[in-house]
C-alpha cells in the first residue's frame, strides 16, 4: 500500500510540477538597439559627362542634311576647379555644368547635364532603346578609389535579367551603350549601384524618327525612391507633349496631379494609378504652358517628365518634323536646404514649383535677386532669368525649381538645381558573431 | 661456542592492557622445554595476571617501550656465558614444542645471534602471518618472505637463514644483544627487528628461521590495537593506524644503512614517493591513507638528526663487508611478483566472496552475450542514426572543415586561447573583461589538446552527440533493468531525444556534453548508494544477491556532476537536490554520496558567491545560476508540456507523413517515453525507482521553465546576442527521470505473473517494444529526410575565417585585434576579433543584465560597442576613426568578402593601407597616428608622443626597451586585476579617459611588464582543479578488485 502511495505521490508531484511551471513569469531577453550614426562623408568633386556623342558615330556623308555629324557645335562647361575625367570633367565647386549646343546632324539640339556628386545608389528615369533610340550610359568615378558599379534596368515589363557590371577607376569614366545590353526597351528606368563612395552615372538619350533628329538630353539622376515627389517644369508650348515616366521597385498606388500657376489643374483618369513592381509605367501629360507634377504614392516612387517640343523640318520632306527634348527628374518635396545651379548660356528661365507656399527668390554668388515670386501653396512659376554663364544661381526653401534652357529653332533643355550642403547618411552599426566568408550575419 | 646446555631467559614484555597476557604465560607454562628464567615486565600499574601453576616469574616493573622493558630486566641481571633470550611479546603464545625446537637449531647454528619461529595467527596455526623478511637494495621497502594468511603445508620447512625475522618469540644471543646494543629506538618499535637482524649479519653472526617452531602472533600493535582506546577496539581495530609508523621505520631502514650520498637522494625521493602513494590512495577512496602517506617525508625529517648516530654504530659493529647480505636482498623483479602477488590474493579472495554457483555462472556468461551484443546493436543504431543526421559533418570534419555556425562561433580554438582564457580568469572577447570562472574554457582544454584540436574533437562531439548520448544511457540504464530490450529503446531514445537534436544543431555545446554525461552522473550515484540491480539469474533472482556501494562510482558521479555543471550550470540545483534527497536514503553510505556533490559545488563557486551577493532568492540569483558559459542563443519560450515531449516552440511537420501535424510527428518519441512512464506508474513494479524517475522528471520540468523564463545572456557590448535559458537541459532530466522510471519498472516483467497472465505480459511487452522500436525508427527517418529544413545553423565551413594576413598581426607580439566589417542593407556590423573568427567555446565572461561584469558588480568597463561611431565614420570614409581603433589596438580591418561597399569605403581612407585581398576579405593596416610605431596590445607612450610596444598575450605583457618616463596604456578595460611593474616595483595606475587600463612608467625604468591577476579567481581556480582531480582520481575503480595493490 505504501509501494503504490509513493508511485501516486510521485506522479501527482510530477504533474503539479508541470503545472506550476506554466505559471512562471517570462522575461523575454532585449538585444541592445543597434547604434544609428550620422557619417558625413568627405566632399566629392562634382562629375559631368562631357559632349554628347552620336550614336552611330560622325558619319560625314558630304551632304551636311544627311551627315550624322555636326560642323555647328558649342560646347560650354562651366564650374570652378575643373580637371578632366575621360571625356567629361570634374570640378570641385559647389555647382558646374555643361551645355552643348548641335545645330545639325543626328544628335541636334540642346543636351544640358548638371555636375553631381558621386552617390552609391541612384535611379535614373529616362532613356530608350527602341528602334532609332540610343540610350548611352556615362559613368564618372570623381573619386580617389576604385569603384564597381552594377547597372540594372527596368522596362515597360518589369525587372530586367541583363545587368552590367562596370568598374570604374579613380577619376575615370567608362561609357556603356545600354542597347547592347537590353535592346527594345522603349522605356527605361536604370539603377545604377556603386562601391565605396559611389559613382556620377548620366544617361544620353538620344533618338531618331527616321532621319530626322527627335532630340537628345541628358537624363541626370531624380530623387531617390520616396512617396512624395514633385517634377517640375513640365510647362511648354501647345504643340510640345509631355510625357510622365514612373516606377515603383516596390509596387505602389499612385496619385497624380497636375499643378499649374493657379494651382491643381484638372488631370482626368490618372487618380490611384497602379504601379506593378518593377513596371515602368509611361503617362501622358495634358498641355500646359506652366506647371508641374505632384506624386504621392503609397510606396516609394522614381519619376521623370520628357517634353518634346517639335519643329519644322528645313529642308526635308513635307510634313516631317524634327524634335528637340528635355527630361526633368522628379525632385523630393521635402527638401529646404539651399540648392545652386551654374547659369549656362541659353537659360531663359526657372520654373518653380512650392508644394507649402512661399516667397521664392533666386539669388547669384553675390547675393542679388536675380528672380523672385510670391507664391500659395501649390501653384507654379515661370520666372524669366537673364544672367551670364557662369553665374551661380542659388534657392532656398521648399521649392522645387529647375533652369530652362532654349534655343532657336526650337531646342530645349533643363538644368536641375543640386544641394550644395553636404548631406549626412545614417548608417547602422550592429555587432554581430563572425564565422567566415558565407556564413552567419 | 658450545655448550651442552643454554640458559634461556624469557622476557614477556606487556603493557599491561593486553587481555592475552595470562594465555601467553599459559602457553609458557605448556612449553615442553621451559625457559630458565621467566621475567615479565609490566607496568607498576598494571594488574598482574594470574600465573599458571609451577611456573616461576619474575615480575618485573616495565618502562615505557619494549625495548627499555627488555634493558630494565638486563640491567637487573648479569650475562650468563650461554645466555640466550627469548623475547615474548603479551600478544605471542609459542605452541608448546616452540622454545624446544629453537634450542635445538640454537645448538646447532652456534653462530646463530637470532633463532626466530615462524609466526602464526593468533586465532588459526595453519595460516603463516611471518617467516623472515627481507628489504630491498635500497631499503626503503619491505618484504614479506611468505604472503600473510598463506596456508602453513611445511612448504617452508627447508628455510634456514634470511635476513631478518621478527624478533617476537625469537631466540637472541644475549652477548650479541648487549653488542650491538639492543632495539634501536628510532624506529619507534617498527623495523628495529630489521635493523637488529641485519646489523647482526654484518657484525658476523647468522639469523636463522626455525619454520617448524610456531608462535601464535596477534599483531597487536600493527593493528593499532594498543595505541586505541578501549571503547575503540574491535570493530575499527585497523592496521591503517600504524601504517604511518612503518612506512616511516622502512625510510629510516633505508637512510640507516644506504651510502651515505644517496641519503639525500633518498629524502627526496621519500616525498616524491609519498606523492605518488597519496594520489594512488585517493584512486582507492582511502582518503584518510592519504594524509598517513603524505606525512611520512615529514616523520623521516623530524628522525633525520638520529641517522648519523644509527650509522656510527653500524659502522662500529660491522665486522663482514656490506656484500655479506647482498644475496638477501631483493631486486625490483622480487618487488613486482610481491606486488603483483598481492593484488591476485585480493583478486582471489573478492571472487571467493562472490563465487557464482555453476548453474549462475552460465546464465552470467549467457547474460554477458546478451549484454554484448544489446550493446554492439545499441551502438550501430546509434551511430547509423548519427551518421543520417549529420553524415555530412562528418565527412567535412574529415575534409579538414570545421562546424561553425552564429552562436557556436568557430571550434578551431587554439589551446593556447582556450588555456589563457581559463588560466588568466581574463575573458579576451571584445575588448576583455573579468571573467566569473574558468570551467568551461577548461573543460574543453582536453580537446584542444588532442590531436586535431576542438576542430575535430567538437566536431565530433556534435556529430556523434546522438552515439554519444545513446551509448551513455544504455550504461546507466544497466543500474535500472537488465533487459536488454528495454536498455536498447531507453538508450536510443535518450539519444534521440528532439531537444538533444535541437541542442546538437543549434550548436549548443554545453548542453549537448549535459545530456553526454547526465547518464554516467546518474550510474554512479546508483552505483554509489549500491542501488543497481544484479544480472538477473534463475527465477528472478538477482546476481549478486546484495550489491555493495561503491566509492568509484561516488567519485565517478561527483565528476561527471562537476563536468555537468560546467557545461550546463542550469543543472547545480536541481541535481544537488537529487543528491541531498539520494544520501538522505542511503543509509550508512551517505556522506559518500553527499560527497559527489563536493567538486561540482567548488566549480560553481564563484557563480553561488555572485548569486548570492545578487539576492539569495531572486530572478538576477537564479539568472546566475542558470547562465549559459558556452554558445548560446535565444530560443522560444514553450509550455511545460512540450518541455515533457523534448519539444521546441516550433515543430517542422514531416513531408513523409503529411497528415501528422509536427507536434506528434516531432514529440513522438517523448509521447512513447511519456506512455511508457505512465505504465510503469500503473504496474506498480520497482515504486520506489518509478518515483524516484518522477520526481527527477519533475525537477527537470521545473528546471527547464525556470532556465527559459529569465534572460541567461545579457548583451555584454561584445556583440553577444541577448538569451534566455534552454530548456534542453532540464529537458534532459526530465527523459532521464521518465526513461530511467520505465526501465526500473521493466526489470524482469519478462518473468512477472503466472500462467496466463504471464503469456499476457510477454505478449504486451512484445507488442511495446515493438511499437517503441518502429517510433523511434521512423523519427530518425523523419528527421533525416532530404529536404527538411535543418533544425539549427552549424555547418560545415572553412577553418580559415580571417585573410592570412589579419591573422598574423593577431598572433604577433604586438597581439593586434581584427576588426571585420560587413555591409547590411542600413549601414554596415562590425566584430571584434581575437582570433580567428567568434570564438564562443572559450566561455562567456557573464555580465549582469546592466552589462557589468559578474565578476565586478557594479562596474560598466569599456566594451566594443564604444566603436560603434568609429565604424559609422569608416563607413561614411570619413576622417578620425583611425585614433580610436589604435586607441583599442586594433591593428587590421577586414572587409569581409561581398561587402564591397564597406571596402569601397575604406578604399578611400588615406589613413588605412591596403595589406591585402582574398576571398575571406580584404584587409586594410590601421597606422598609429603621429608615429611609426604599430598598433599594440599595449604600449608606453612618453609626453614628446614616442612609442614603444610591449610584447603582449591575452592578459600579460612585457617589454626590454623602456626609459623615457610615460603612461603605459594596456588596451583593455581598466579592472583591480591589472597590475605593472618596472624593473620589478609596482607602478601605479592612473585614470585614462576611455576607461582602458594605464600605469605611469617612471623615467629610466627598463622592464616593463604588466599582467591581469584576479586573487579570488584563482583560489577558485586551484580549489576546482584540486576537487575534480581529486574526483577523476578516486573514480578510478581500483578499490572493488584490487584494494589492497598498495600495502595497508
Amino acid at each position: 500500500m505504501i509501494r503504490r502511495l509513493v508511485v501516486l505521490g510521485a506522479a501527482a508531484a510530477a504533474i503539479v510540477a508541470v503545472v506550476a511551471s506554466g505559471r512562471i513569469p517570462v522575461d523575454p531577453p532585449v538585444d541592445a538597439a543597434p547604434y544609428a550614426g550620422e557619417v558625413t562623408p568627405a566632399v566629392q568633386p562634382l562629375a559631368c559627362p562631357g559632349p554628347v556623342e552620336v550614336p552611330v558615330g560622325e558619319i560625314d556623308a558630304g551632304d551636311p542634311d544627311l551627315g550624322s555629324g555636326s560642323s555647328d557645335k558649342t560646347y560650354q562647361a562651366l564650374g570652378d576647379g575643373r580637371s578632366d575625367a575621360g571625356a567629361g570633367f570634374l570640378a570641385r565647386a559647389d555647382a558646374a555644368a555643361s551645355v552643348e549646343r548641335i545645330g545639325s546632324g543626328d544628335v541636334a539640339g540642346l543636351a544640358a547635364a548638371t555636375c553631381l556628386a558621386p552617390v552609391r545608389d541612384q535611379w535614373l528615369v529616362g532613356g530608350s532603346t527602341s528602334l532609332g533610340s540610343s540610350a548611352r550610359l556615362v559613368l564618372t568615378n570623381p573619386t580617389d578609389a576604385s569603384t564597381e558599379a552594377t547597372v540594372t534596368f527596368y522596362g515597360a515589363l518589369g525587372p530586367l535579367e541583363e545587368r552590367s557590371v562596370v568598374s570604374i577607376a579613380p577619376g575615370g569614366q567608362q561609357d556603356l551603350l545600354l542597347e547592347g545590353t537590353v535592346a527594345e526597351v522603349p522605356a527605361l528606368v536604370v539603377r545604377v549601384s556603386a562601391t565605396g563612395a559611389g559613382v556620377v552615372a548620366h544617361l544620353q538619350d538620344s533618338r531618331l524618327d527616321g532621319f530626322q533628329p527627335a532630340g537628345t538630353d541628358w537624363v541626370g539622376r531624380g530623387a531617390a525612391p520616396a512617396t512624395a515627389l514633385v517634377v517640375p517644369g513640365v510647362g511648354a508650348g501647345a504643340d510640345a507633349t509631355t510625357t510622365l515616366r514612373l516606377m515603383a521597385p516596390e509596387g505602389a498606388t499612385a496619385d497624380l496631379t497636375l499643378v499649374g500657376d493657379d494651382g491643381p489643374v484638372d488631370w482626368g483618369g490618372v487618380s490611384s494609378l497602379q504601379l506593378d513592381p518593377g513596371v515602368v509605367t509611361e503617362v501622358e501629360v495634358p498641355q500646359i504652358d506652366s506647371g508641374a507634377i505632384e506624386i504621392h504614392a503609397d510606396a516609394p516612387v522614381v519619376a521623370a517628365a520628357m517634353r518634346s517640343v517639335p519643329r519644322p523640318v528645313t529642308d526635308g520632306p513635307a510634313g516631317a518634323v524634327e524634335r528637340d527634348l528635355a527630361w526633368m527628374p522628379a525632385q523630393a518635396v521635402d527638401g529646404a536646404e539651399a540648392r545652386s545651379v551654374v547659369a549656362t548660356d541659353h537659360v531663359v528661365a526657372v520654373t518653380v514649383h512650392t508644394a507649402s507656399g512661399g516667397r521664392f527668390t533666386l539669388t547669384d554668388a553675390s547675393g542679388a535677386v536675380v528672380a523672385q515670386q510670391a507664391m500659395a501653396a501649390h501653384t507654379t512659376a515661370t520666372l524669366p532669368v537673364a544672367v551670364a554663364a557662369g553665374t551661380v544661381l542659388t534657392a532656398e526653401g521648399r521649392f522645387a525649381w529647375s533652369l530652362e534652357l532654349e534655343d532657336d529653332p526650337g531646342f530645349v533643355a533643363t538644368l536641375v538645381p543640386r544641394a550644395t550642403g553636404v548631406e549626412t547618411a545614417t548608417v547602422e552599426v550592429g555587432q554581430v558573431p563572425y564565422v567566415g566568408p558565407g556564413a552567419g550575419s | 661456542m658450545s655448550a651442552a646446555r643454554l640458559l634461556v631467559r624469557a622476557i614477556v614484555v606487556s603493557d599491561g592492557r593486553s587481555p592475552r597476557l595470562p594465555e601467553v604465560l599459559g602457553a609458557i607454562a605448556d612449553q615442553t622445554l621451559r625457559p630458565d628464567i621467566l621475567d615479565v615486565v609490566i607496568p607498576a600499574d598494571a594488574e598482574r595476571p594470574a600465573v599458571p601453576e609451577g611456573l616461576a616469574v619474575e615480575f618485573v616493573e616495565g618502562g615505557r617501550t619494549y625495548a627499555q622493558g627488555i634493558a630494565r630486566v638486563l640491567g637487573a641481571a648479569p650475562a650468563h656465558p650461554y645466555e640466550y633470550l627469548w623475547l615474548l611479546h603479551d600478544d605471542t603464545a609459542p605452541l608448546p614444542t616452540a622454545l624446544a625446537q629453537l634450542v635445538a637449531t640454537a645448538k646447532k647454528r652456534t653462530a646463530a645471534a637470532v633463532v626466530a619461529p615462524a609466526h602464526v595467527r593468533w586465532d588459526d596455526v595453519t595460516r603463516l602471518v611471518n617467516l623472515g623478511v627481507t628489504t630491498t637494495r635500497v631499503g626503503a621497502r619491505r618484504i614479506d618472505l611468505v604472503d600473510e594468511d598463506d596456508i602453513n603445508q611445511g612448504q617452508y620447512d627447508e628455510r634456514d637463514d634470511v635476513l631478518a625475522a621478527s624478533l617476537a618469540a625469537a631466540l637472541v644471543r644475549r652477548d650479541v644483544w648487549d653488542e650491538l646494543g639492543g632495539l634501536e629506538p628510532a624506529y619507534r618499535g617498527f623495523g628495529d627487528s630489521l635493523h637488529f637482524c641485519r646489523l647482526a649479519w654484518r657484525a658476523g653472526h647468522d639469523v636463522v628461521i626455525v619454520p617448524v617452531a610456531k608462535v601464535r602472533h596477534a599483531q597487536d600493535s600493527l593493528t593499532g590495537a594498543r595505541s586505541l582506546s578501549s571503547r575503540d577496539r574491535g570493530a575499527s581495530r585497523r592496521r591503517d593506524s600504524s601504517y604511518g609508523q612503518r612506512r616511516t621505520g622502512e625510510w629510516v631502514h633505508a637512510l640507516a644503512w644506504a651510502p651515505a650520498l644517496a641519503v639525500p637522494f633518498l629524502v627526496l625521493w621519500s616525498f616524491v614517493s609519498a606523492a605518488f602513494r597519496a594520489v594512488l590512495r585517493i584512486a582507492q577512496n582511502e582518503s584518510r591513507m592519504v594524509g598517513a602517506d603524505l606525512a611520512v617525508p615529514w616523520r623521516v625529517l623530524a628522525r633525520l638528526p638520529r641517522v648519523p648516530a644509527m650509522r656510527a654504530r653500524v659502522r662500529r659493529s660491522a665486522t663482514r663487508p656490506p656484500s655479506a647480505v647482498a644475496p638477501f636482498l631483493v631486486g625490483t623483479r622480487t618487488v613486482l611478483t610481491t606486488i603483483r602477488g598481492r593484488e591476485l590474493r585480493a583478486y582471489d579472495r573478492w571472487r571467493a566472496q562472490s563465487a557464482p554457483s555453476d548453474m549462475v555462472r552460465g546464465e552470467l556468461a549467457d547474460a554477458a552475450v546478451r549484454r554484448r551484443l544489446g550493446l554492439g546493436v545499441v551502438t550501430t543504431l546509434a551511430l547509423a542514426a548519427s551518421i543520417a543526421l549529420h553524415g555530412t559533418w562528418l565527412t567535412a570534419l574529415a575534409s579538414g572543415r570545421m562546424l561553425a555556425g552564429s552562436a557556436l562561433g568557430v571550434t578551431d580554438v587554439p589551446l593556447d586561447a582556450l588555456w589563457e582564457r581559463t588560466w588568466s580568469g581574463w575573458s579576451a572577447d571584445g575588448f576583455g573583461s573579468p571573467a566569473l570562472d574558468g570551467s568551461f574554457a577548461a573543460l574543453l582544454v582536453p580537446a584542444a589538446a588532442l590531436p586535431g584540436g576542438t576542430r575535430v574533437w567538437i566536431g565530433l562531439l556534435l556529430a556523434l552527440g546522438v552515439a554519444l548520448a545513446s551509448v551513455s544511457a544504455w550504461f546507466a540504464l544497466g543500474t535500472a533493468t537488465r533487459s536488454v530490450w528495454a536498455r536498447g529503446l531507453g538508450a536510443l531514445a535518450y539519444g534521440l531525444w528532439p531537444l538533444h537534436l535541437q541542442a546538437i544543431s543549434d550548436g549548443r555545446v554545453g548542453p549537448v556534453i549535459a545530456h553526454v554525461m547526465l547518464p554516467w552522473f546518474a550510474m554512479g550515484l546508483m552505483r554509489a548508494a549500491g542501488w543497481h540491480r544484479g544480472e538477473a539469474v534463475g527465477g528472478g533472482e538477482e546476481f549478486p544477491a546484495t550489491r555493495t556501494p561503491s566509492p568509484s562510482a561516488a567519485m565517478g558521479a561527483a565528476f561527471s556532476f562537476a563536468v555537468i555543471v560546467a557545461a550546463s550550470p542550469v543543472l547545480l540545483l536541481p541535481l544537488l537536490a537529487v543528491i541531498v534527497v539520494a544520501g538522505a536514503f542511503a543509509g550508512r553510505v551517505r556522506w559518500r554520496v553527499w560527497s559527489a556533490a563536493l567538486p561540482a559545488l567548488v566549480v560553481s563557486g564563484p557563480a553561488l558567491v555572485a548569486a548570492w551577493h545578487a539576492g539569495p532568492l531572486t530572478r538576477d540569483a537564479w539568472a546566475i545560476l542558470a547562465r549559459e558559459n558556452g554558445p548560446a542563443l535565444a530560443s522560444g519560450v514553450v509550455e511545460p508540456w512540450r518541455i515533457v515531449l523534448g519539444l521546441t516552440d516550433s515543430s517542422a511537420a514531416a513531408a513523409v507523413l503529411p497528415g501528422l501535424p509536427g507536434t506528434v510527428v516531432v514529440g513522438a518519441i517523448g509521447l512513447v517515453v511519456v506512455a511508457a512512464a505512465v505504465l510503469a506508474v500503473a504496474s506498480g513494479r520497482a515504486p520506489w525507482a518509478v518515483a524516484a524517475g518522477l520526481i527527477v522528471a519533475g525537477i527537470g520540468v521545473v528546471t527547464a521553465a525556470g532556465a527559459q523564463a529569465v534572460v541567461v545572456v545579457s548583451p555584454d557590448g561584445a556583440g553577444a546576442a541577448a538569451a534566455n535559458g534552454f530548456a534542453g537541459p532540464g529537458s534532459s532530466l526530465v527523459a532521464a527521470g521518465l526513461i530511467g522510471a520505465a526501465a526500473a519498472a521493466s526489470s524482469q516483467v519478462w518473468n512477472a505473473g503466472e500462467g496466463r497472465g504471464r503469456a499476457a505480459v510477454r505478449l504486451a511487452s512484445s507488442v511495446a517494444v515493438t511499437l517503441a522500436a518502429g517510433v523511434l525508427v521512423a523519427s530518425v527517418v523523419v528527421e533525416a529526410w532530404p529536404g527538411r529544413a535543418e533544425r539549427g545553423d552549424v555547418h560545415p565551413s572553412t577553418p580559415v575565417v580571417l585573410p592570412l594576413v589579419a591573422e598574423l598581426e593577431q598572433r604577433l607580439a604586438t597581439r593586434e585585434r581584427v576588426l571585420v566589417l560587413h555591409d547590411t542593407p542600413g549601414g554596415v556590423d562590425f566584430t571584434l576579433l581575437e582570433d580567428d573568427g567568434t570564438t564562443t567555446l572559450t566561455g562567456r565572461a557573464q555580465v549582469a543584465a546592466d552589462g557589468s561584469p559578474l565578476a565586478r558588480p557594479g562596474e560598466s568597463p569599456a566594451t566594443p560597442a564604444t566603436l560603434s561611431e568609429a565604424v559609422a565614420t569608416l563607413a561614411g570614409a570619413g576622417e578620425g576613426a583611425d585614433r580610436t581603433l589604435a586607441d583599442w589596438g586594433i591593428g587590421v580591418l577586414v572587409a569581409a568578402p561581398g561587402s564591397s561597399t564597406i571596402a569601397g569605403s575604406l578604399a578611400q581612407i588615406p589613413e588605412l593601407s591596403l595589406i591585402g585581398a582574398s576571398d575571406v576579405g580584404t584587409s586594410y593596416r590601421v597606422s598609429r597616428p603621429g608615429s611609426d610605431q604599430p598598433i599594440a596590445r599595449a604600449w608606453i607612450a612618453t609626453e614628446d608622443g614616442a612609442v614603444t610596444t610591449l610584447d603582449s598575450d591575452s592578459w600579460t605583457g612585457a617589454t626590454a626597451s623602456g626609459g623615457a618616463a610615460g603612461t603605459l596604456v594596456i588596451a583593455a578595460p581598466a579592472d583591480p586585476g591589472w597590475s605593472a611593474t618596472a624593473d620589478g616595483s609596482p607602478l601605479a595606475a592612473v585614470d585614462d579617459a576611455q576607461g582602458r587600463a594605464a600605469f605611469a612608467v617612471p623615467a629610466g625604468a627598463q622592464h616593463v611588464a604588466y599582467r591581469y591577476e584576479d586573487a579570488d579567481y584563482r583560489v577558485w581556480w586551484w580549489a576546482a582543479l584540486v576537487a575534480v582531480a581529486w574526483a577523476m582520481v578516486g573514480m578510478i575503480p581500483l578499490h572493488d578488485r584490487r584494494y589492497l595493490a598498495v600495502r595497508r
